[in-house]
């Protein structure tokens, strides 16, 4: 695939998620919530599912089998406990109007501000090698794509680079503009919703061709899983 | 703590939610996953039970309500 034919449908893409937005964020404004429906706001769940889980749990499944499976039947388990835990997360944050998971943490210990500045480092020493991750999928999944080498020998010519300013440009024009515990964000989670199915029908997609077009079938694919040991 | 009218049904429903958590635990996590983890058919229909009794716990519930 050609360079711009790729950057073409990630901007046709990126724009039809804005819409998806703008929509769901008018039919809240005249009341006609979209995301008050169980079915988009479990969809909005698979946000969990960031771009470097299709490398690393598809990287898993081939080298190690069924060892990719933890990556999902963690979040399994714990939805188990949601109803319980993410009430009481949600009712905690809306009562004390708390927006990040700091202010939550030292909420609980006497709203501590050297608990808060610890659990803030923590979350950005925590967070800054997760979202190079990110950022070296999506610059991977590029490469694959339009089967463009690993980037250059100088740190300009390597396409991370650009990628990280564009994201870094759209959240701080789209994702980050208010700041308000009590603004639900419906746009952003309408859009997550339909950026899932993306991911689902992608997902079913790759099982299929591998299943069918690599192997003969489920009953092949598993005689061929590697035992974990 | 003595319970508020009507809270009991609740009380039950966090029980049975943490003891599916429980079970799930147990079944996902070592040693028992070592005996499934050479079916790999096994895991699948075990991952499918504990989301069909999660779905089967928060439904009926909710009808009794």
């Amino acid at each position: 695939l050609t360079p711009t034919l790729v950057i073409a449908v990630s901007f046709a893409y990126l724009i039809a998620l804005f819409v998806v937005a703008a929509w769901a964020d008018r039919r809240a404004a005249t009341g006609r919530s979209v995301i008050g429906n169980a079915w988009v706001y479990a969809l909005s769940m698979g946000v969990y599912c960031t771009a470097w889980t299709y490398f690393g749990s598809i990287g898993r499944a081939a080298t190690t089998g069924l060892w990719f499976l933890p990556i999902y039947l963690g979040p399994t388990l714990a939805m188990v406990l949601a109803w319980v835990l993410l009430r009481k997360m949600i009712r905690i944050a809306r009562a004390y109007r708390i927006t990040s998971i700091a202010d939550f943490i030292a909420s609980r210990y006497g709203k501590s501000r050297l608990l808060a500045g610890l659990v803030t480092l923590i979350a950005l020493v925590g967070v800054v090698p997760y979202v190079a991750l990110q950022l070296k999928a999506i610059a991977s999944g590029y490469e694959v794509l339009t089967g463009a080498g690993h980037g250059g020998s100088t740190w300009w010519s390597d396409s991370t680079l650009y990628i990280a300013l564009l994201l870094a440009g759209f959240t701080i024009a789209f994702g980050t503009r208010h700041l308000d515990s009590t603004e639900r964000h419906e746009g952003m989670v309408a859009a997550i919703a339909v950026e899932s199915i993306v991911k689902l029908v992608a997902f079913l997609a790759v099982g299929i061709f591998v299943t069918w077009g690599i192997f003969e079938g489920p009953g092949d694919l598993f005689t061929r899983v590697p035992c974990p040991r | 703590m003595k319970a508020a009218p009507g809270s009991s049904s609740v009380g039950v429903k966090v029980q049975r939610l943490l003891a599916l958590f429980a079970l799930g635990w147990l079944v996902f996590d070592f040693p028992l996953l070592i005996l499934w983890s050479s079916n790999a058919v096994a895991v699948f229909v075990l991952w499918g039970l504990v989301i069909a009794l999660l779905a089967w716990l928060m439904e009926r519930e909710e009808r009794e309500d």
